[in-house]
């Protein structure tokens, strides 16, 4: 069995296109929530998110390829490009056939699609603009990267609400380790600030109205928490054997030790209030990383922010680690720049990552009031040092979908 | 300017290429990497401005600029 390691980072996010500008805002704990502006989001209940600015300056893509595509597929083709750049690998010396994507996303290209349902039904079927068919669905970021970089082995999609992307790197890191390719570029990517998209999100009653403060809004594990802001975005890795990164002197920014998903199967939405799946999940992640929990020295959170989510992702924390729960630092970064749904567990991964390579936590920021029922480590407001080694990753999608993913430093 | 022109224009306009990319002879496939979206969008906005019945698939894949002229001459003559 290959052991398998990170070697490039590609990084779309409101806090900054590229890792280092991406890290730079995460280490001091900047907000990028703000009013939506792209459309008039006001009667909205949640009318605040995480933008990405500045794609025009960041795109390598033609213009005769960009009407085609929707935001998501333009960022997850920015962020492959960077990772590829950051792993110092040029796709035409790879070996196509043992090339593979596996990307995770939640909802689809929706900018695209409202813009041409809006079209059908006010003109017609030829209304639409034939690229349609192809800009939408979820899977069409993994398209477009297949035929931008021709690349040709084994790949997938993974739809499964917010832990889509963690566990596209979790099947990833199972299709290397079992040697049936050379070379993944595995992440996610969302582009959820579009009306209809806003609009789902608004009526799963997990975001917050806090819209006066859109920089505050978003409060993991306060006990005045209401909710997150979506954000969009999106992370790719590289992901090879610790074998081939060491023959061809990459950089290894850290080995994926362990990986688990399972579901609680209570509600539609909510998670398990007990956090009993989510903890089964992180014991199975840890047996597979065949680390003790004694050894994980971060964890980066979900922090959903809604009551369920806070308190049942706490208790399961702390089943595991027990009497060491609390003298873990635990954050959520994604509070800076918004929850981004299917990418938020690669975006979460690179974070981790760089927390890992700067030994620094990242803050929980916005954390005022503490709540009882949350009484661990979040790293309150200001990012601290931290030796960080092995580092443990949660991403959850509603209905009680649970993914674990274990980074050890090489 | 000949209906070879306005349709030259029009592939410009489309695929965002540049004048230089693309002459009367150019090949729609093979020159302009046409793709067969690609051929639907175009054979939409010909029926557009041409006021005829087109498809994608009467367009041959040898077919060159000043070919699909002759194609949308054919159809306005009927």
């Amino acid at each position: 069995m290959n052991e398998v390691v990170i070697t490039g980072l590609g990084v779309v996010s409101p806090s900054g296109v590229g890792k280092r500008q991406f890290w730079a805002n995460i280490k001091f704990g900047r907000s990028f929530i703000s009013k939506i502006e792209r459309f008039d989001a006001s009667l909205y209940r949640s009318h605040i998110a995480g933008v990405v600015k500045g794609m025009d300056t960041y795109t390598h893509l033609s213009e005769r390829l960009l009407k085609k595509i929707d935001l998501f597929s333009h960022m997850a083709l920015v962020a492959s490009e960077a990772a590829l750049t950051d792993a110092n690998i040029d796709m035409q010396n790879e070996n196509k056939d043992r090339t593979g994507i596996f990307m995770g996303n939640a909802i689809g290209g929706w900018l695209y699609a409202e813009t041409e349902l809006r079209d059908l039904y006010l003109e017609g079927r030829e209304g639409v603009s034939p690229y349609m068919a192809s800009a939408w669905f979820p899977a069409a970021p993994q398209g477009q990267i297949s035929i931008y970089y021709e690349i040709k082995g084994y790949s997938k999609t993974v739809v499964s609400d917010r832990a889509s992307s963690l566990q596209a790197i979790g099947y990833a890191r199972k299709v290397l380790k079992q040697n049936k390719l050379d070379l993944i570029l595995a992440g996610g990517m969302e582009a959820p600030v579009t009306p209809y998209a806003l609009l789902c999100c608004n009526t799963s009653g997990v975001l917050s109205d806090g819209n006066d403060s859109p920089q505050t809004a978003y409060k993991p594990f306060d006990k005045d928490r209401n909710g997150f802001a979506i954000g969009e975005g999106s992370g790719v890795l590289i992901l090879e054997s610790l074998e081939r990164a060491k023959k061809r002197n990459a950089q290894i920014y850290a080995k994926i030790l362990g990986f688990a998903t399972n579901c609680d199967g209570v509600d539609r939405i909510k998670p398990d209030i007990n956090g009993a799946g989510l903890a089964a999940a992180i014991e199975l992640a840890l047996k597979d990383a065949n680390v003790t929990p004694d050894e994980i020295d971060y964890i980066c959170a979900d922090g959903a922010a809604t009551y369920e989510a806070d308190i049942s992702e706490t208790r399961a924390i702390k089943k595991v680690f027990k009497d060491r729960a609390k003298k873990i630092p635990v954050s959520a970064p994604k509070a800076m720049f918004g929850n981004l749904l299917g990418a938020s567990g690669a975006v979460d991964t690179i974070s981790t990552i760089l927390a890992m390579q700067n030994n620094l936590a990242p803050a929980t920021i916005n954390y005022q009031t503490p709540d009882p029922e949350c009484d661990l480590d979040y790293v309150p407001n200001q990012a601290r040092e931290t030796k960080i080694d092995k580092a443990l990753i949660i991403s959850r999608g509603r209905g009680g979908i649970n993914a674990v993913l274990v980074l050890g430093k090489v | 300017m000949s209906v070879a022109e306005e349709i030259r224009g029009i592939i410009i306009n489309l695929l965002k290429l540049k004048p230089n990319e693309i002459n009367l002879d150019s090949r729609l496939y093979e020159d302009v990497s046409m793709d067969s979206t690609e051929m639907v969008e175009l054979a939409i906005a010909l029926e557009k401005k041409f006021n005829v019945k087109l498809t994608a698939r009467e367009i041959p894949r040898s077919a060159t600029v000043s070919d699909l002229a002759k194609i949308i001459d054919s159809k306005k003559i009927v």
